[in-house]
């Protein structure tokens, strides 16, 4: 690689540039001992900051010295200086451009916090076996907030996109001030005296550390801990830790977050498990009806295998059956016997006297109508019957006549 | 039995116990008809309390001599 030449000016220029396009420089806070702070003719301040190690040079103009609310500091102090880091081109030296400075007694607030916290922790008042889980799904939900805010509408808003069936009771204080812890725990109790109250959602937006600091007291962490109902604390932003979030059944980094735990289960959830439900019943019955036509159609069979119908109907048919074969039986027997009668009919027929008549021959029938075969059986004088082929005819005996032939 | 006092949590809880008695069978006709009923009734009170879209929101407020009573706060729903 080439070797950059650069003018004094260019490498400084873009030195400045370097520190000035990083944003970690941009917004920054150092905390530090005050020395050699002094305001010359200009007006502007001018001091070092430094620690055990390491100095830094500073600057604060003259209108953000005007801003300056409070002492100015003297050497010795430690402060927490706000502003930029950047190059004051003509000395070639970098350097924090202040726009704010406070007293590191934040130092002490944040020394307070380490020490209360340490203490609750240490009586196990954070301990997680002390949490109680909150519900999955809360018919109400109760929320301790000041009602003018932001954070109430967001919480409002989730809640409203994710279950609007909830109902919510606001228990209201102001959550911010010296006065507002007490407030605050009032709002907790109140709420814990409602028995429907199945969580308590305690929120509040986000705001300097100072905004949020009641959220430190001890004992509204106390408070927080001993509710009969599981509160979700949502304080601040995402960063924000108070006593309250350590206190707290769950934590939320956001007033929303904490709707959001509040309603792990949404409205879109419950629909479908009751289609869900609704479907399993569904498919449940039907089974459980075909199930029971099966075993009625099962039932019958049996029912219809030991009937003595079938018996009945088999005995039934036996009987046709015999009854129709005893009738051809002695339907044969009857024709047979006609054909014999009427064989018997020509025989006689055959043997009539009336085909001898045919033939020339008489028949004659004395007067007591017997037919004659001796002359012994009539008398001179009777009457005689004659029958000839074609007709009778009428006769008289004349005389006796004995063994003519 | 559907009733005013009926959540929909116990409406939901119902219906399952109704599914379940269902699903592991043992029942007469009788008795599956009228679980299947029954828990008809039930999904559709489930599915009417959930159209419900309206957020009841209430506030505390002390009352004289001890206690606490709920007013109902009228919010601007801003997308109402």
């Amino acid at each position: 690689m080439e070797t950059q030449r650069w003018t004094v000016s260019e490498l400084t220029r873009y030195l400045r540039e370097q520190f000035e396009s990083d944003p970690r420089l941009q917004d920054t806070e150092v905390e530090g001992e005050v020395s050699d702070f002094r305001i010359p003719g200009s007006g502007h301040a001018y001091f070092t900051l430094k620690d055990a190690d390491a100095t830094l040079q500073c600057v604060m103009w003259r209108s953000q010295l005007l801003a300056h609310r409070g002492d100015l500091p003297k050497h010795g102090d430690r402060v927490i200086a706000e502003g930029y880091i950047s190059i004051y081109e003509p000395r070639g030296q970098y350097q924090l451009y202040c726009r704010r400075l406070r007293p590191a007694g934040r130092g002490d607030l944040h020394a307070e916090f380490e020490r209360l916290k340490e203490k609750l922790a240490a009586e196990g008042l954070f301990d997680a076996e002390r949490k109680r889980p909150v519900p999955v799904s809360p018919a109400v939900i109760g929320i301790v907030t000041s009602p003018s805010t932001a954070a109430l509408q967001d919480v409002l808003n989730v809640l409203r996109r994710r279950r609007p069936q909830v109902r919510v009771v606001l228990s209201p204080t102001p959550v911010q001030g010296e006065s507002a812890p007490p407030q605050i725990i009032r709002a907790l109790e109140a709420l814990n005296t409602q028995a429907d109250v199945e969580v308590i959602l305690l929120v509040r937006g986000g705001g300097s550390i100072e905004d949020l600091w009641c959220f430190n007291d001890e004992d509204l962490a106390r408070a927080v801990a001993a509710s009969r109902i599981p509160v979700i604390a949502g304080v601040g932003h995402e960063i924000d830790f108070t006593l309250v979030d350590f206190a707290a059944d769950l934590r939320a980094p956001t007033p929303s977050a904490a709707a959001e735990l509040a309603t792990p289960i949404t409205a879109d959830h419950l629909r479908a498990d009751v289609q869900r439900l609704s479907q399993r019943l569904f498919n449940a019955a039907a089974l459980r009806t075909a199930e029971q036509r099966r075993a009625y159609e099962q039932a019958m069979y049996a029912l219809r295998r030991l009937s003595p119908r079938a018996a009945i109907d088999n005995a039934r048919q036996q009987v046709d059956g015999l009854v129709s074969r005893a009738t051809r039986a002695v339907q044969s027997r009857f024709a047979l016997r006609r054909s014999e009668l009427a064989g018997l009919k020509r025989a006689l027929k055959s043997m009539s006297p009336m085909e001898t008549l045919a033939r020339g021959y008489a028949i004659v029938q004395g007067p007591d109508g017997l037919v004659l075969h001796d002359p012994a059986q009539v008398r001179p004088g009777d009457r005689l019957h004659i029958r000839l082929e074609k007709g009778p005819l009428r006769a008289t005996v004349d005389e006796e006549q004995d063994g003519i032939p | 039995m559907t009733d005013n006092s009926l959540t929909f949590e116990d409406a939901l809880a119902q219906l399952n116990r109704i599914v379940e008695r269902l699903e592991t069978g043992e029942l007469s006709l009788d008795e599956t008809l009228a679980l299947y009923e029954q828990g008809q009734e039930l999904a559709k009170f489930c599915e009417d309390a959930l159209t419900q879209a309206e957020l009841r929101l209430e506030a505390l407020r002390p009352v004289p001599g001890g206690g606490y009573e709920r007013v109902p706060i009228v919010d601007e729903d801003p997308d109402a």
